[in-house]
């Protein structure tokens, strides 16, 4: 198996890249030898032998530089997952994923456009312990963004406590479509949830076979 | 004016009965007379110190060496460094008539609430010491600090930087009027990052990839960007040469200084000390002799016994990997055998949050090491520990996980170990030292 860590020394924030860690213990665990590749600024980015690509947070101006450099790559991410490949994108790094990106000066990006959502970014930080459910279970961790997300169709969870996509969508968070995984939890979300880590064992599993 | 000030000197002396904090009073005052920070006839000098770590330590030294000199130096030791406890000091130290007394006004203020106290008069010396991941929680994350930090910086102060620090340094892009203070290459100094998360791989002025010549902890260093030019600064004050096991560190090429405490971030808060007292006016030559052997009596590092083990407990911030990693450092690199305590039961005071993913920025694979013999993971957090633990090297045995803290100090106390280092924040310093002699 191949977990690829995308932007590993610039998307490094809040201990993200133990999500890495995780990930690879819960595969070992089920005897699936798994290496971690990290890729960044300045590599050549190759996402045909992934297994599983991987995003953390990060802040706002490294998530712009991140978007720029991935922006030639959206299609080939795109058959990636059509092959089977899973991508999780954790804190503001999912946020590349839609259609545009609003900063807090107004300055518009646009995104990946792989989905439909928006993003809008504000000079306020919404802070806060998250309990959201995942198929009838609770997922726990933690909110650190300065932005609202709106328009996602599909979301992940469903918020119990703590901080939805955006303040008119408090009761859902992150996005879940097709193998595509985002969410604003950070904690590391797979270190404290093991069914989490277990779920993407699963699906890669799925997958392999 | 005069009315204010009163109620603000009434209100600090009932609180000080009944040892209430500082911040109350001057939050009345602000209320009653939200300008009167800006009326208030400051002292000639005012020194402000902000950023992530070493603010605290950073303003006690300035204000012993510039007690000793004879100055009368008002300065907030409770490190009430918000709006509301700094009006509290100059409040309480104004005659009626809103003179402030003292020679000099010295100030630890809180890098997001900077730009509120600075709104209301500038100070003339303004230290910013570094910028690190601290209380993300609350400060979102450097970068997002250094913006908050931004209004407050402007060509009337005399701006007294870190050189070593990428972000810092920003702050004197393009600005003449700035001291810069900064470390030689040293022997200790690594070409490579050594911590798990490295936030000098981008350059913080244009987000290309950026060089170092040498660095001497995570991002702090001799950095270069080769795209935009951004680069470490010709220093002002500078260490020339630091000697970590015998404890002297050399300023300017000729003031030797000795270490009560051995270790590299204590070194940037003196000279960050030395570069102030210098530039208020007192020689060189009479810092490095008040500074020497200095011993710092803000609490943070405090001996104890415990049965028959002699222990140092280190406060270090929870939220804050640098930290850690100082406390961590300084236990290596005094390789005596030993145990290590570390206690998460509270990760704030201020707060209630189980926010942890702080533990993963903390170097804990330097506790793999020969002379730490076990390591005592306590408080409500104790299994988050053994889990970030869990990937590193560390051997299983030597650990020992307890989430009840007296019990567990109890168990510790019958191993009779030597010496013991205690490494926890203020949330839960209580916690540990009330239940061991702590010696004077």
């Amino acid at each position: 198996m191949k977990i690829l860590h995308l932007f590993h020394n610039l998307m490094n924030l809040y201990g993200e890249y133990a999500n890495t860690l995780a990930l690879q213990r819960e595969l070992e665990k089920n005897g699936k030898e798994t290496v971690i590749e990290k890729q960044s600024v300045g590599d050549k980015f190759d996402f045909s032998s992934a297994d599983f690509i991987y995003i953390g947070s990060g802040t706002e101006k490294n998530q712009k530089v991140a978007l720029q450099e991935l922006k030639p790559f959206a299609e080939e991410i795109s058959a990636a997952m059509d092959r089977g490949a899973v991508v999780l994108a954790t804190g503001n790094s999912f946020e590349m994923f839609g259609k545009k990106i609003t900063d807090k000066s107004g300055r518009e990006f646009e995104g990946l456009g792989l989905f439909d959502f928006t993003v809008t970014e504000s000079d306020k930080r919404t802070v806060t312990d998250s309990l959201c459910e995942f198929k009838g279970k609770e997922i726990i961790g933690f909110i650190n963004k300065a932005s609202e997300i709106f328009g996602v169709k599909n979301p992940l969870f469903t918020v119990k406590q703590g901080a939805g996509n955006s303040i008119s969508d408090a009761l859902y968070e992150g996005i879940c479509e097709g193998n595509f995984y985002g969410t604003h939890i950070i904690g590391p979300i797979l270190i404290r949830n093991k069914i989490i880590a277990e779920h993407f064992a699963d699906l890669l599993d799925f997958a392999s076979k | 004016m005069f009315f204010t000030i009163l109620v603000c000197k009434i209100l600090r002396f009932i609180g000080k009965l009944f040892h209430r904090g500082s911040s109350m009073p001057g939050q009345i005052a602000l209320k009653l007379s939200p300008n009167i920070l800006s009326k208030v006839k400051l002292p000639d000098k005012v020194i402000a110190v902000t950023g992530s770590n070493g603010k605290t330590s950073t303003v006690e030294m300035i204000a012993y060496i510039l007690e000793k000199e004879g100055k009368k130096v008002v300065w907030n030791r409770e490190g009430s460094n918000q709006i509301e406890g700094v009006a509290t000091l100059i409040l309480s130290n104004c005659t009626f008539g809103g003179k402030m007394k003292g020679d000099v006004l010295l100030l630890e203020s809180d890098e997001r609430y900077s730009k509120f106290t600075f709104s209301h008069f500038l100070p003339t010396h303004y230290v910013i010491t570094n910028l690190y991941r601290d209380q993300l929680t609350r400060n979102g994350h450097p970068e997002w600090v250094f913006d908050a930090i931004s209004p407050s910086v402007t060509d009337r102060s005399q701006l007294i930087l870190n050189a070593d620090d990428p972000l810092v340094s920003l702050f004197g892009k393009d600005r003449e009027n700035v001291v810069w203070f900064g470390m030689d290459k040293q022997s200790f100094s690594t070409a490579e990052n050594t911590s798990v998360y490295d936030d000098g791989a981008f350059c913080p002025c244009c987000k290309k990839p950026m060089k170092y010549d040498y660095r001497h902890y995570s991002h702090i260093g001799g950095y270069y960007c080769e795209s935009c030019g951004h680069k470490k600064h010709k220093t002002d004050f500078t260490v020339t040469d630091a000697d970590l096991e015998s404890g002297i560190i050399t300023v300017n090429g000729r003031h030797k200084i000795t270490l009560a405490f051995k270790s590299i971030y204590n070194v940037y808060n003196i000279l960050a000390c030395f570069a102030v007292c210098s530039l208020v006016g007192i020689s060189e030559e009479k810092i490095a002799l008040s500074v020497s052997d200095y011993v710092l009596k803000n609490g943070r590092v405090v001996q104890y016994k415990l049965g028959n083990s002699n222990g140092t407990f280190l406060v270090s911030k929870h939220e804050n990997s640098i930290s850690y990693n100082q406390s961590i450092r300084y236990i290596i690199g005094q390789n005596k055998p030993c145990g290590v305590i570390i206690i998460v039961d509270a990760v704030s005071r201020r707060y209630s949050t189980g926010e942890i993913s702080w533990l993963w920025d903390i170097d804990f694979e330097l506790l793999n090491n020969a002379c730490v013999e076990k390591i005592y993971l306590l408080g409500a957090h104790c299994e988050d520990l053994k889990t970030r633990l869990s990937f590193t090297e560390i051997p299983e045995e030597k650990l020992y996980v307890n989430p009840d803290i007296e019990t567990a100090i109890d168990e510790i106390k019958s191993e009779e170990r030597p010496l013991l280092y205690t490494v926890t924040c203020f949330s839960d310093k209580s916690k540990f030292l009330s239940k061991v002699e702590v010696q004077e």
